[in-house]
């Protein structure tokens, strides 16, 4: 449009055409229809009668079309102005949509994901392409189903925003936690769909794990601790009843000078005084134990179950009994002389438990048991009823009358075992059978002979 | 002191010591021939269903009152006392725990397996003697037994 030779007539579509296509609007026809009228007014002025023309009359048409010229650039300037913004709007919906901190699936009535912002497809680890069309059910863990079926059906039913926390399946890697919101909408042809916003709550929910396991622990810890008071108030109590009640006979008998009854009497107070100094000689043991002190040191099954049979070996000769030691190589890790503790107690228990065996014999082995090495301390004593078993392991239990000590011995082993990662646990076909501890220790190495 | 029927009881102790308080104490109500003493809670069970040691009827003879300690070996007490309370035939005899524990929960415990009775053991031998002597009076000389 820089000659006069321009044909006006076609200046009007041309210009309109871009407009209509960006604005659309009123202000678009409006444009056209005042473009379509000039340029019928400019045809009753065609170019065979352009000689014809006054100059006042091409001087007034020559201003008409520089004005509709400048209309024309002022309008395309508007449209590059507004196609700017419209990127900027396509790059703020790309990163408030796509790039958000969550999730986000927009799900047909049937739960197919009918949209997927980006960051879902991320946290799926799949191209969103493969999201789209699949049911989000196809991305739920199946053991979470039933919480999502749930969940599905709570939102149907109430129409209300549902939340539920269940674990969803990332490609090529474990499963994560997320918290699934999902709010009701309509879709442009009123169709029903349900807006779902995920977010990954793995970390928090691996926090609330170890929250769970710590106050388990804690639990454990206080139960114990309850029982623990339990039994020492008990345990302590009954001696001390038995010292205060027999220094009464004892002072009534003195004075009736009874001498048979004096010396039962003072041999009832110093049993119990015995008994008391070794129980709390062995509460403060055990209170130790629980308290791993020692550095962990690899040390060989042989090494430690010597020691501890040096400790037990007066009673070990006084019963007469066989101790046999497996040769195999057998690597233990642990607290050294903790460990020796473990083996010290269970062969004195063992021995303690001969009754009248004449051939009273210990072994001492380790054996695979389900792919897992079990060391085992078996005795051919008195054995256990299956029936009291459970009660072995408890502080201050003793399952007979016949044997010394106070009930903390295995109470004690039992301790050590768990503080090493390991279990402990009784066979023993019943009375007269033999008894064999068996036990597992972390890290307990076989090696081959 | 007291004139025609024995009264047998079972005492159901681990301490020997107490065994032997138990009994200097009720010396004076002329039964201590008549105490029965086992040892652990499975002991008292196979006394009262004659199994094993106890097999013959004459020489373990039903007991009139049980005296039950809680803390026994193998078996303990509230045990012994829920399957005393749930045998038809066995949950008529009038069962007395006596044990150092005041612990609140082996109170309502024993009280709800049917113990008839609790008494704590006390400390001091004064009031131990006293305590026996009560229990004598209460069980030996005025308690009418089925």
């Amino acid at each position: 449009m820089k000659t006069k030779d321009d044909r006006p007539g076609d200046a009007a579509p041309s210009a309109s055409s871009p407009l209509r296509q960006g604005s659309g609007g009123q202000a678009g026809q409006a444009l056209r229809r005042q473009a379509e009228e000039m340029a019928r007014e400019n045809a009753a002025q065609s170019p065979e009668n352009l000689e014809a023309l006054s100059s006042e009359e091409t001087r007034h048409l020559l201003h008409e079309l520089r004005v509709h010229q400048i209309e024309l650039e002022m309008q395309n300037e508007e449209l590059r102005r507004a196609q700017e913004e419209l990127e900027t709007a396509r790059a703020r919906y790309f990163d408030l949509y796509d790039l958000a901190p969550a999730g986000y699936f927009v799900l047909s009535e049937k739960g197919l994901i009918q949209e997927a912002n980006l960051r879902a497809a991320t946290m799926f680890g799949t191209p969103r392409g493969e999201l789209l069309k699949s049911a989000l059910t196809h991305l739920i863990v199946p053991e979470d189903q039933d919480i999502y079926y749930r969940h599905r059906n709570q939102f149907f039913k109430t129409g209300e925003p549902q939340v539920c926390e269940l674990r969803l399946v990332k490609k090529d890697d474990a499963p994560f936690w997320a918290r699934v919101e999902a709010t009701g909408a309509q879709s442009a042809d009123g169709a029903p769909i349900c807006r779902v916003v995920l977010s990954d709550i793995t970390e928090r929910k691996r926090a609330e794990e170890e929250i769970l396991q710590k106050t388990k622990e804690l639990q454990e810890i206080n139960e114990e601790l309850t029982r623990f008071t339990y039994a020492v108030s008990h345990d302590l109590k009954s001696p001390l009843v038995t010292i205060q009640t027999f220094l009464g006979h004892l002072a009534q008998d003195l004075g009736s000078q009874k001498t048979a009854l004096i010396e039962k009497d003072l041999g009832y107070i110093r049993n119990a005084a015995d008994q008391m100094s070794k129980l709390l000689a062995e509460l403060l043991e055990l209170s130790r134990v629980g308290r791993r002190v020692n550095p962990l040191v690899e040390v060989p099954l042989q090494e430690v179950v010597n020691e501890a049979l040096d400790l037990v070996a007066g009673r070990i000769a006084e019963r007469g009994v066989t101790v046999k030691v497996t040769k195999e190589p057998v690597q233990l890790t642990g607290d050294r002389p903790r460990l020796v503790e473990v083996f010290q107690n269970l062969v004195d228990n063992a021995v303690k438990c001969m009754g009248d065996e004449p051939a009273p014999c210990v072994e001492i082995g380790v054996d695979e048991v389900g792919g897992e090495t079990v060391l085992f301390v078996r005795d051919n004593g008195i054995g256990i009823d299956p029936q009291h078993q459970t009660k072995l392991f408890g502080m201050f239990e003793k399952l007979d009358h016949g044997t010394e000590g106070t009930g903390i011995g295995l109470a004690l082993v039992k301790r050590i075992v768990d503080v090493h990662g390991g279990r402990i646990w009784v066979e023993s076909e019943g009375p007269g059978k033999g008894t064999t501890f068996r036990l597992t220790l972390a890290e307990t190495k076989r090696k081959p002979a | 002191m007291i004139k025609g029927h024995p009264i047998i009881i079972l005492l159901v102790e681990d301490d020997l010591a107490h065994v032997e308080i138990v009994r200097r104490n009720l010396r004076d109500f002329r039964v201590a021939n008549r105490i029965i003493h086992v040892e652990d809670g499975q002991a008292a069970l196979d006394y009262l269903y004659h199994r094993d040691a106890y097999a013959d009827p004459k020489a373990s003879p039903r007991p009139h009152l049980i005296l039950l300690d809680l803390r026994l070996p193998k078996v303990d007490g509230l045990e012994v006392l829920l399957r005393i309370k749930k045998d038809a035939d066995l949950k008529s005899i009038p069962t007395v725990i006596l044990t150092t524990s005041s612990t609140e929960s082996d109170v309502a415990r024993a009280y709800e397996n049917g113990a008839g009775s609790y008494l704590v053991k006390p400390v001091d031998f004064e009031k131990f003697a006293k305590l026996m002597e009560a229990f004598g009076f209460y069980w030996l000389a005025w308690n009418k037994y089925p």
